[in-house]
């Protein structure tokens, strides 16, 4: 790595500086179009469907997964891409042909604001603490993460990485919010991409090309003989079998990422239409087919290089070292800073909407009678903003020594995974669905995901695994977890929604198929949300 | 990458990077675990088998047949469900067109691999 950090100088250095300095002055410039809440955090309803769609695919892929990526591309081969391909597509269609006409209409700033206007104040509740928890959580983990990863990378102190970042995504994120947030992400994301596809160009190079890579790789034995299988037989040994990404991942948990992840959501509300928000999604799920070609082609290619790598997170660190010339090696650290800022500053706008709208909202109204008037939700917010990200970066060091509690947060997210798409879905689609019905619906699917995943033996580990008897094919079994909790939840939710009474018709208006407001009527009522009026 | 995979991304960067705490005893989930991983194992088990008896072919016809599932649904919509909200009326601008453009590289991917 040494080696690395003394060829970053001259043009390295001068491309890195024109980054970064690029990025701040045009998340700044977007601070002048922000006047009210509306503007700050669903950038005053104006975003184009291609920045919708960049910013969605590129808050995705932080610096980490470039490496951790192309780590289990090398390990299990190109089964990994199943978490990019099959992830993305149906369920960007579900998403923006079912789930964002449906939020867009009702004209909320978050998820659990949706639901709770579809069903009640415990589900909002439960579901804003829990993304709180993770959001804010997630941002120093990513942080320290990241700047551990650029420190392998190029030498760089990890303190001065992780302050940097806190300083230039907060400076554009409390000025310009969310439409400097997606704007950057639109500049991070053709960074990323140019300086991923400069290693890709040399990685295939290198091996003499795709075939040459496959035959270098089909070389090496019974280990990588699955390498370029993409779907795995049920029973295999690695952690991805067909059947679990097919039904686990192709339609839940991709469908519940794109439909209820706060961070994706809320940049498909920012779209200036509808229209834009249904193409956003889809534009996403059209990036998404490159990501893996740009990510873990070069974990492909370290296997062929490298074969004995004692790490395979190191692989694409090894590549950066012995791949690439001057001038490109700066061009691939600031795709990796753009993919930890694409990251961090989602997370930041995210976190802070969410409490604004579903803790500090709520509790204003309850106490005042009235809504949080617009101007103080943006000093509020922009407040918050600066709060979050200063602690971020002061716990960022520390936060490693808390394993267990993130380990635990993230735990805890996805077990709602499942659920949470359940409700959702059902709230969307069938008036009958109570709010009774989503509480039980929710909390017992939990239960439920809990207890697989201690069957499963990922939650609450034994001591010794070899006790554990094999409830499930795979040894990582979350993607059949998550499955089986969705279809719990979903029986749960029908059983006692049937059993309760339901909900008036007012209560239901545009937020459920065959209640949908007229469109001029869904205009209004979004024009007065964002306007404040 | 979705979160799920970022998540255990993360798990493995934080693994490599530092040695692994000693895993503390649950004896409690142990007991559960005891309990119910057998009746469970055998509930799932001729599932398990079933599906590990099908041909190598099924998967990827699985996954051709869940885009194409998908992108027909998406072909069925009305177009003024679909123009909602956009500026004219361009042929570019039908979304049903897009779902199908996009569908197209993902089932020849899945066909081939």
């Amino acid at each position: 790595m040494d080696e690395l950090a003394k060829n970053l100088a001259g043009i390295d250095l001068a491309i890195i500086l024109v980054y970064m300095v690029g990025v701040l002055a045009l998340g700044a410039f977007f601070g002048k179009y922000v006047h009210s809440a509306g503007d700050f955090f669903l950038a005053g309803k104006a975003l184009p469907f291609w920045a919708v769609g960049m910013s969605i695919v590129v808050s995705d892929i932080g610096a980490t997964d470039m490496m951790a990526g192309a780590g289990a591309t090398y390990k299990y081969g190109i089964a990994q891409a199943n978490f990019d391909w099959i992830g993305s597509v149906p369920a960007t269609f579900i998403a923006a042909f079912v789930f964002i006409p449906y939020y867009w209409r009702a004209g909320v700033y978050t998820i659990p604001e949706f639901l709770g206007r579809r069903y009640n104040g415990i589900v909002q509740t439960i579901m804003a603490v829990i993304w709180l928890c993770f959001l804010t959580s997630m941002l120093a983990i990513m942080l320290w993460m990241s700047a551990k990863f650029l420190h392998d990378v190029t030498g760089l102190n990890q303190y001065l990485a992780v302050w940097l970042t806190v300083a230039i995504v907060g400076v554009y994120t409390v000025s310009g919010g969310l439409a400097a947030v997606v704007m950057t992400d639109v500049m991070q994301m053709i960074v990323m991409f140019v300086g991923a596809a400069a290693l890709l160009f040399l990685c295939l190079w290198e091996t003499g090309g795709w075939s040459g890579m496959r035959e270098i790789i089909g070389g090496l034995g019974d280990e990588t003989a699955d390498h370029f299988k993409l779907l795995l037989p049920h029973d295999t040994t690695g952690p991805y079998p067909w059947t679990g990404i097919v039904f686990g991942l192709g339609i839940v948990l991709s469908t519940g990422y794109f439909a209820g992840n706060q961070a994706v959501v809320q940049r498909a509300l920012g779209a200036r239409s509808e229209w834009d928000a249904k193409a956003g999604m889809i534009f996403a799920g059209f990036l998404k087919l490159f990501i893996p070609i740009l990510v873990f082609v070069p974990g492909l290619t370290a296997r062929a290089l490298h074969p004995d790598l004692p790490e395979p997170d190191s692989a694409m660190p090894t590549l950066v070292v012995d791949l690439l010339p001057p001038g490109l090696t700066g061009l691939m650290v600031a795709a990796f800073f753009a993919a930890l800022m694409s990251s961090v500053d989602s997370y930041l706008n995210s976190c802070t909407t969410m409490f604004v709208s579903d803790v500090y909202g709520p509790l204003y109204r309850q106490v005042t009678r009235v809504a949080l008037p617009q101007g103080q939700g943006l000093i509020l917010g922009r407040v918050l903003t600066v709060v979050l990200i200063v602690v971020a970066g002061l716990t960022a060091p520390v936060i490693e020594r808390f394993e267990t509690i993130y380990v635990a947060i993230q735990t805890m997210l996805s077990l709602f995974q499942g659920p949470t798409l359940a409700i959702l879905l059902l709230g969307i689609l069938w008036s009958r669905t109570t709010g009774w019905g989503a509480v039980a619906g929710l909390v017992l699917g939990v239960s439920l995901t809990g207890l697989l995943s201690l069957l499963g033996g990922t939650l609450f580990a034994p001591a010794d695994p070899a006790q554990l008897v094999k409830v499930f094919p795979s040894d990582d079994p979350f993607l059949f977890i998550s499955f089986w909790s969705f279809l719990f939840s979903l029986a749960v939710t029908v059983i006692v929604s049937l059993l309760t009474p339901r909900e008036p018709p007012e209560k239901l208006r545009g937020l459920v198929f065959g209640h949908v407001m007229k469109d001029d009527a869904a205009q209004a009522v979004l024009r007065e949300r964002v306007n404040g009026s | 990458m979705n979160w799920q995979s970022s998540f255990f991304a993360l798990l493995t960067v934080a693994a490599s990077a530092d040695e692994e705490p000693p895993q503390p005893p649950y004896p409690w989930a142990d007991e559960i675990r005891r309990v119910l991983a057998p009746p469970l194992k055998s509930l799932l088990e001729p599932l398990d088998t079933w599906l590990a008896g099908l041909p190598a072919w099924t998967g990827p016809v699985s996954a051709t047949a869940l885009f194409l599932a998908a992108v027909f649904w998406v072909l069925l919509l009305k177009r003024e469900y679909v123009y909602l909200g956009a500026p004219d009326q361009a042929i570019w601008r039908d979304l049903r067109i897009w779902a199908l453009l996009v569908t197209l590289p993902y089932v020849v991917i899945y066909w081939m691999f």
